[in-house]
């Protein structure tokens, strides 16, 4: 029985694509962005995550498993004998305990997918892929995609683009929509943050474009990282040069702080301020002037 | 003087003033309360077998003749009078004599928190709009005045009309721009002058603690007046929103915003005064009064984006209403098409044909929750969950039976106490029936019984069946002693209960199957079952905050992880913080209660955090989430849109805060006027399901 590997499935998402939607999260991703608000999503294996301020120091958790070490009512997990085995997670009465990464089949991720079916059709609502990069589990997008289809279901996946094109491919006939993410125009410094070029994600993009499907352009907007003039003079040549965009979505650089101290991550950008609303506002003026829509959140 | 029609002083310039120009209104002299009431002993007197709906007719007259009336400068409105609540405390004393001699004091007093039910002491009713328009005071008058002798019935209407007509001559002479002294005498011919007979017409209905919970059908009632006025250039459509809006702070100022905002209907098919007034409204931004905006097919989209605007602005005293669902309850409750088109909201969410129904929709209220307290108290340490469930509903069934025996009790005591002569004039059906509402006059004639604490009972029932399941107790006895302790010692077990066990309002079939039980269980034995007035009773799935207040004190620590003495969850809502799937995993399971099994209303209260609805695109979202809703058979929809952040804020700083509006239930009040615990409430629900 085909599986996905999935974080998690949100109802009600407004910012993944037109109308309402259904948005599964993916586990796993081939970059390993500094600014990832999503860290839990990077890894395909399971992890444990401890939500400090949820976490009442009742210690169910030690009482199950002895990973869990309390020192001054400062709740630890020693990362390095845990085998993310999810007993304490069951213990926990308050919740501060999560695994992200589990197994769903096609059948419940169908059924959730369905849920809000009748939200869906005004406005093309519907279900939206993300993650992580779902396009790493292309054979179980793939099929989930195909069963909203014959459902007559809005789909649309959000991607890296940083996957062989052969999954692109695959998922072609069932999806409706892309939401192409891109961080920056130039491959040295998409490297330096990502872990990975842009060659291949660049190449996808355009082979995607000339497939005719309609494209969401979604920058992750990190203040000096890529709202410089260079790099938005890049993503301009870039998408302009897409005889498919919708759109491009600015998406202000925020922290998620406490989605790494969850996991005993360091945030590799801890130090950098948050977007401004100016910097937004001057990009999407930018991207206004050279004559490519901005979507309006 | 006051303003007129063609000078109107800027509406948003005086505003204040008459917001408080009702509550410390500035008199003519008249009688004092000693002076009337001396004249009514008299009478009372003097005439010593007049029935009590002559002697309220009576005294209504003498208020109307003698009483101080209110200069209200510069208002478009007049209508106030120095009444010193001799009506209400007439009505009170009959009342309670006559419960007394049925009741007995002691059972008058005795409430343990299943339900309440008694005479329908704030009587929730429409007047009829339509005949007071189109036959004005004198027209009302002069029909029951040619049958005055052959029933207490017209001679009461008689004086009561006359009495209004000498009133308005009254106010006349203080204010006479307002045209009064024409209303007395022949139906109202413009917009601003059926608008005057409107507001003093509710204002005396007012008088005995009647309270009009429905101005009828506005746009429909009011928009040949418009038309006409706007036809003859005598009113442009900037007055016209000037007018409405002095109108409606009246209803503002009365209530000082405090209390339950007078109800508007709209719909579901719009003319030019529909989008007027809700433009018109959006602007006072305002919380009283309140719109309800019926919904079909035939609702212009234009309309629904118009008042979803409204909503999202702040101005969320807007009850969304499933037309065509509403209709065919109706007839399915005995009314005939014609009639059912005609229907309003009466209070908060209670359909009722505007103008020929007397529906007593207040006057039981029930408690969906408490059998499970009144069971677990009893249960053996044997029961599986089985047993406790079939015993649930045995208890229910037998709290459901007490509430309409009481019920049918209270209102036998009706006629006697509680006959309005003012109200039931003006109605075409009392008129033909020659019947006061009292005596089951009004064509349909029905008796409510709201049914509240839904998710508390749902989420109880399920919360002992997986204690029971997850082995987490040894048997039922132990959650019944957990229960006794108000879940002291059992604190870890508590959160388990409720941060990990299934809910009502997430769209999962095994909870919501139970709620779908429990409401046809009670609807089986309400619906249809004959009252005393010719009628029967009716179905609510709602709860008012002072009612769920109310039950809360009077209720133990529950299953759910609900403390001792706690208010319940209102309405269809899931409890506080337990909407783990989002606002569409609420509307669904909503979707799947049998909606048009509560013909005496239902609402859900959904809050939105405000970047769920943002931009253009949240119109949209908004717009969808009611269609669909509706579509898949949803009843009532309403709206708080807001954060937990801008709540803690506002308790901060209330002033900056002062205009937040948080949907109560029927009504809307401001957040920075609820006592601490009110304001936690909404604070926990905004909290998403973030339950730490």
């Amino acid at each position: 029985m085909l599986k996905g590997n999935i974080i998690d499935i949100k109802h009600m998402a407004v910012h993944d694509g037109p109308g309402i939607r259904t948005t599964f999260f993916f586990k796993g991703c081939p970059l390993h962005c500094a600014w990832c608000h999503n860290p839990e999503s990077q890894s395909a294996k399971p992890e444990l995550g401890l939500l400090q301020n949820r976490c009442i120091n009742c210690r169910m958790c030690a009482g199950v498993c002895p990973n869990h070490i309390f020192e001054n009512s400062q709740h630890h997990i020693d990362r390095t004998a845990c085998t993310n085995c999810g007993k304490c997670v069951a213990a926990c009465p308050v919740n501060a305990l999560e695994l992200y990464g589990r197994d769903i089949t096609l059948d419940d991720a169908l059924k959730a997918g369905l849920a809000d079916k009748a939200f869906f059709a005004d406005n093309n609502g519907g279900c939206t892929l993300s993650g992580g990069e779902p396009l790493l589990q292309s054979d179980f997008a793939e099929a989930l995609l195909s069963e909203l289809k014959k459902h007559h279901i809005h789909t649309a996946v959000d991607t890296c683009g940083a996957v062989p094109w052969s999954s692109f491919e695959k998922i072609l006939p069932v999806t409706d929509l892309f939401l192409f993410d891109l961080k920056h125009p130039d491959p040295a410094e998409h490297k330096r943050l990502t872990g990975m070029d842009n060659v291949l994600l660049l190449e996808n993009l355009q082979k995607l474009d000339q497939t005719g499907k309609p494209i969401e352009v979604r920058i992750p907007l990190i203040p000096d990282y890529n709202s410089t003039p260079e790099a938005l003079a890049g993503f301009a040549a870039i998408l302009g040069s897409l005889k498919n965009l919708t759109a491009v979505t600015i998406l202000p650089f925020h922290h998620a702080r406490f989605k790494y101290q969850a996991l005993d991550i360091t945030e590799p950008l801890a130090g950098l301020e948050p977007c401004s609303d100016e910097t937004a506002f001057m990009v999407k003026k930018f991207f206004t002037e050279h004559n490519i829509k901005v979507s309006e959140n | 003087m006051p303003a007129k029609c063609s000078t109107p002083a800027p509406f948003d310039t005086v505003r204040r003033n008459l917001e408080k120009q009702y509550a410390d209104a500035d008199y003519t002299p008249g009688w004092s309360e000693e002076e009337l009431q001396a004249a009514f002993q008299d009478f009372c007197r003097k005439n010593p077998n007049e029935p009590h709906i002559i002697q309220k007719a009576q005294l209504l007259y003498l208020i109307c003749q003698y009483a101080p009336i209110a200069r209200e400068e510069n208002d478009y409105f007049a209508g106030k009078v120095k009444h010193y609540n001799l009506l209400l405390n007439l009505r009170s004393k009959w009342r309670l004599a006559e419960a007394i001699k049925e009741f007995g004091k002691e059972r008058l007093e005795y409430f343990i928190g299943d339900y309440t039910a008694q005479l329908d002491c704030n009587s929730h009713i429409c007047p009829d709009w339509v005949t007071l328009l189109e036959l004005g005071l004198k027209g009302i008058h002069d029909r029951s005045a040619a049958l005055a002798d052959t029933s207490d019935f017209h001679r009461a209407v008689k004086i009561a009309f006359a009495g209004v007509m000498i009133l308005c001559r009254r106010f006349d002479a203080i204010h006479p721009a307002h045209n009064l002294a024409q209303l007395a005498e022949r139906p109202p011919q413009t917009f601003i002058e059926a608008l005057q007979l409107s507001f003093i017409y509710h204002e005396l209905i007012e008088l005995d603690g009647i309270q009009v919970r429905s101005m009828g059908l506005f746009d429909r009632l009011y928009n040949r007046f418009y038309l006409q006025d706007i036809a003859n250039k005598t009113l442009t459509r900037e007055q016209a929103a000037e007018i409405l809006k002095y109108y409606w702070i009246k209803f503002f100022a009365k209530t000082e915003g405090k209390k339950f905002g007078k109800p508007f209907t709209f719909g579901p098919e719009a003319n030019e005064l529909t989008y007027l007034a809700f433009e018109a409204y959006g602007e006072m931004k305002i919380h009283d009064p309140k719109f309800h905006l019926k919904l079909s097919e035939k609702t212009p989209e234009k309309l629904l984006e118009l008042a979803c605007k409204v909503i999202r602005s702040g101005s969320n005293a807007v009850v969304l209403i499933n037309s065509d669902l509403q209709e065919k309850m109706l007839i399915e409750n005995g009314k005939t098409p014609e009639d059912a088109a005609d229907y309003i909201l009466i209070g908060c969410y209670e359909p009722a044909v505007q103008g020929k129904e007397l529906n007593c929709s207040g006057a039981g209220h029930l408690s969906l929750v408490k059998p499970v307290e009144q069971v677990l108290q009893k249960a053996s340490a044997d029961w599986s969950y089985e047993d406790f469930e079939a015993a649930y509903f045995d208890q229910l069934e037998k709290n459901l039976a007490l509430c309409i025996d009481d019920l049918k009790r209270w209102e036998r005591l009706w006629p006697e106490a509680h006959p309005a002569p003012l109200l039931s004039g003006a109605m075409t059906c009392c008129y033909e029936n020659n019947r006061d509402v009292s005596a089951a006059g009004a064509k349909y004639n029905t008796t409510g019984v709201c049914c509240g604490g839904l998710a508390d009972a749902v989420d109880s029932l399920v919360a002992v069946r997986e204690l029971l399941a997850r082995k987490l107790v040894n048997n039922i006895t132990d959650i019944a002693l957990i229960m006794e302790q108000n879940w002291q010692g059992n604190e870890l077990l508590r959160k388990t209960v409720m941060h990990k066990f299934p809910a009502w309002g997430n769209n999962n079939d095994e909870v919501d199957e139970l709620a779908v039980r429990i409401a046809n269980f009670a609807a089986d034995r309400i619906n249809t079952v004959p009252n005393t007035r010719n009628g029967v009773f009716q179905m609510a799935l709602y709860v008012i905050l002072n009612t769920a207040q109310n039950f809360g004190s009077q209720l133990g620590a529950l299953p759910n992880g609900r403390l001792a003495g706690t208010v319940l969850t209102l309405n269809t809502n899931c409890e506080n913080a337990h909407d783990f799937n989002g606002a569409t995993a609420i509307l669904n399971s909503n979707a799947k209660l049998p909606m048009h099994r509560f013909p005496n209303g239902t609402t859900l209260d959904l809050t939105l955090h405000p970047s769920a609805v943002a931009h253009n695109k949240g119109i949209r979202t908004l717009m969808t989430l009611i269609r669909k809703y509706f579509e898949q058979g949803g009843a009532a929809l309403q709206f708080n849109i807001f954060g937990k952040e801008t709540l803690l804020e506002a308790r901060k700083d209330p002033e900056k805060y002062a205009n937040l509006q948080v949907r109560v239930c029927g009504w809307n009040l401001r957040f920075v006027d609820l006592a601490p615990e009110e304001q936690q409430i909404f604070i926990d629900r905004a909290n998403g399901g973030d339950l730490c």
